[in-house]
């Protein structure tokens, strides 16, 4: 399987198979995106395509491709223009040159399209939340993955908050299968920052440099491109930054703290946490320092994670904890396979 | 030794006349309040003044906060009331005031500046302040400040991960309000619990009919707030939208054809409980409409209840487990239904409301509402932001030396 992620300026090609899990990236030039990856041919078993922001019209992580599908994409292009444009030229280009192959688009939303109402409305008219103007989420395939790598795990009633902990960590509150809250909104720029999103800014800071002469798209590259951990201590992964600066590691662990409390709050009472993460050795102390702060609710931590028998997995709580605390290691092309490699369809 | 106090709302302007006793106490002599300060609508606006035990209401026009500063001080006029100093309440100190001030011509300059930051509330007391200066002229004035109290938020709860150099031309930065309303309480709660100030951890959900905000108090200090450079920000409140994705009003200008102006009005007037009700902003008329079967008025108090449990449930996590959660304000301390559902299924981080104590609450005093096995005592507390802008100006007029004082 081979799958097509947008990044700014650039798109990542995963080839998923099951004893290796390659990557890499192409840079775009102005001109045509044309679909690149080494060994790319015919002899693909399917061609999937990430799309960032599915706009509320993709109910499935993964779904066929079909005609309309391409038109169902170019109305998802406003939400979140750059990216969902990558994905879109790609699609064309792929459909074109590998017609005879099966093709999946993985919507990045989809898991949260069922958001409670209360929770996905912002707070403004009613006649705007049918507009679109609503909380989307993100981040669906880790979360979905966490979900179902844990649950088995979780006491009754299986209310998970998953962390994703990368260079945009961002959570969701997962009960039954069903994501019902998450720290990212209309777009993935709400909630924490990222290497150069700037997360949560008061709304009125938009409006003020607006009337002080930045257009709306000046506005959206200070916010997506200019701002964000990179803004606090330079460039680079957010797990150099916050192991190097003092700053970024309290910013980060009071965001987690928070949105912690608040998706557990969202949920009526918490069964298990996960942490999913690359890099889990270096991960571990601020994952540890994220436990401590808990301990108000009687979770102990483990003087050693307990490894699982899935390898990937790890038990941090102690048996006087009220919920549980886990661990899973995990690339984005690991996710990718678990969760699209196995699906049956049109081959 | 009377002090007039002056406390400008977006739509309202409440006064009190203290003196200070012989036991060096401030008693509140004379108040009142003028209410729907140029509201359009249905019902006229009136003024209140509550001397002794006599109440005098008018209902008059009150098109802006200068006509009702003149209003209240027709009436001390009137009635031959001595004041000796007047202070204000100013909602936005800006990065220039972490502490309450006299007002003098260098002050004067700089709240100029900081009419922009607060559009709402700024120019209200500004213009009162003008009026006070005309009429009252040699009394000495002072100025207290809603951000003062968050002056203490540390770096990693004041920053915006926006850049530095944008940040420092306009100031970006979470600046928080209601401090006089958190000061306050705070204090009170200090001697309720009989805790020393200085190791205090507390919530704080200052709800008000207006305005809406929750604040983390580590040792007594305010270390993170839901309002940000704006009141804007945090939770829904009664026609303001609260949090939002910043690329909303992005969206909206670039594909919606919104202008900024239209914005600003639709985030700060249009929206909140009023926006998604579409037929109040007060809960007190969104619960019985609720009651009664409305769909939109259901959704609205809804979001507000759910959006407050989720900041109570991300600031006990912040402090870890803080000794009180207290509710204050109007809407915080008289409906006994909004702590309900603020509190629901928040056990599970040591927060459990006593029903019974919750609904038999009395909106005037402090009353402890949780349940004996509540791991975090919670109460239901009435603020007083004008006593604490008396207090602040005894202070400052005796350092400075005001003989009187």
């Amino acid at each position: 399987m081979l799958v097509f992620e947008p990044g700014f300026g650039k798109f990542n090609w995963y080839q998923l198979q099951e004893d290796a899990l390659t990557q890499g990236s192409v840079e775009i030039y102005p001109g045509k995106v044309r679909l690149e990856a080494p060994g790319l041919s015919q002899e693909e078993d399917r061609i999937a395509y990430v799309l960032p922001h599915g706009g509320g019209h993709f109910a499935h992580t993964a779904t066929f491709i079909t005609p309309e599908t391409l038109a169902e994409v170019e109305r998802c292009l406003p939400f979140w223009p750059e990216q969902n444009q990558i994905t879109l030229e790609l699609m064309r280009d792929g459909l074109e040159r590998f017609s005879k192959l099966p093709q999946l688009l993985l919507s990045e939303t989809a898991f949260f399209a069922h958001l409670p109402a209360w929770v996905g409305a912002y707070a403004l008219p009613t006649e705007f939340h049918s507009q679109g103007l609503r909380r989307y989420g993100g981040d669906s395939f880790t979360h979905q993955w966490a979900w179902q790598s844990t649950s088995n795990e979780l006491p009754a009633p299986r209310r998970l908050v998953s962390i994703h902990l990368c260079d945009h960590p961002n959570l969701a509150a997962i009960t039954g299968g069903q994501a019902v809250e998450t720290s990212l909104g209309f777009t993935q720029v709400e909630g924490l920052p990222s290497l150069t999103g700037s997360g949560d800014v008061d709304p009125e800071i938009v409006l003020l440099l607006n009337r002080q002469g930045m257009a709306a798209q000046d506005i959206f590259d200070l916010l997506v491109h200019q701002s964000g951990w990179q803004t606090i201590a330079g460039p680079g992964q957010l797990l150099d930054l916050f192991e190097k600066d003092e700053l970024v590691f309290q910013m980060l662990r009071a965001g987690i703290l928070k949105a912690f409390g608040a998706a557990a709050s969202a949920l009526g009472g918490v069964d298990g946490v996960v942490f999913t993460c690359e890099e889990r050795g270096r991960w571990m102390p601020f994952i540890r320092s994220i436990c401590e702060g808990l301990a108000f609710t009687n979770l102990t931590l483990l003087e050693q994670p307990d490894a699982s028998h899935q390898g990937n997995l790890w038990v941090l709580n102690g048996s006087q904890s009220r919920f549980k605390a886990l661990v899973l290691e995990a690339s984005y092309a690991r996710i990718l396979f678990d969760l699209f490699a196995g699906i049956k369809g049109k081959d | 030794m009377n002090i007039l106090v002056l406390n400008c709302g977006s739509s309202s302007l409440s006064y009190k006349i203290y003196t200070l006793g012989p036991s060096g106490y401030l008693e509140a002599a004379c108040q009142g309040k003028a209410h729907r300060v140029g509201v359009q609508g249905s019902e006229p606006a009136f003024i209140e003044h509550h001397l002794g035990l006599e109440t005098i209401r008018n209902e008059t026009d009150i098109p802006d906060h200068h006509t009702a500063a003149n209003l209240v001080l027709d009436f001390i006029s009137t009635h031959c009331l001595e004041i000796n100093a007047v202070g204000h309440r100013f909602v936005h100190g800006g990065s220039a005031f972490h502490n309450s001030v006299i007002l003098d011509q260098a002050v004067s300059q700089c709240l100029q500046e900081l009419l922009p930051l607060a559009p709402i509330h700024n120019p209200n007391s500004l213009s009162v302040i003008e009026v006070c200066q005309q009429r009252l002229p040699g009394v000495p004035q002072y100025l207290t400040f809603d951000t003062a109290f968050h002056a203490s938020l540390p770096e990693w709860a004041y920053r915006y991960a926006l850049p530095v150099d944008l940040s420092h031309k306009y100031n970006l930065r979470k600046y928080g309000f209601h401090g006089l309303s958190y000061q306050f309480v705070t204090h009170q709660m200090a001697s309720y619990l009989g805790k020393p100030f200085e190791e205090l951890n507390l919530i704080v959900c200052h709800l008000g009919t207006g305005g809406s905000s929750i604040d983390a108090i580590q040792k007594g200090q305010s270390i993170d707030t839901s309002m940000g450079y704006s009141p804007l920000a945090g939770l829904m409140m009664g026609t303001r939208t609260g949090d939002m994705d910043p690329l909303l009003p992005v969206y909206m200008l670039a594909n919606l054809g919104f202008t900024n102006q239209e914005l600003n009005d639709l985030f700060n007037r249009k929206s909140g409980l009023l926006g998604v009700s579409g037929i109040s902003s007060d809960l007190r008329d969104l619960l019985p409409a609720s009651h009664d079967g409305d769909n939109r008025a259901t959704l609205a108090v809804e979001m507000y209840t759910y959006r407050l449990r989720k900041m109570i449930g991300a600031y006990a996590c912040l402090l870890g487990g803080p000794d009180a959660l207290v509710f204050t304000d109007d809407i915080g301390v008289q409906i006994p239904a909004v702590r309900a559902q603020a509190c629901e299924g928040l056990q599970w981080c040591g927060i459990t409301l006593d029903v019974v104590a919750n609904a038999a609450a009395p909106g005037g005093q402090v009353a402890e509402i949780g349940a004996a096995d509540s791991h975090t005592r919670i109460f239901s507390a009435p603020t007083d932001e004008e006593l604490v802008i008396a207090e602040e100006g005894l202070k400052l007029l005796k350092e400075v030396g005001y003989a009187s004082f």
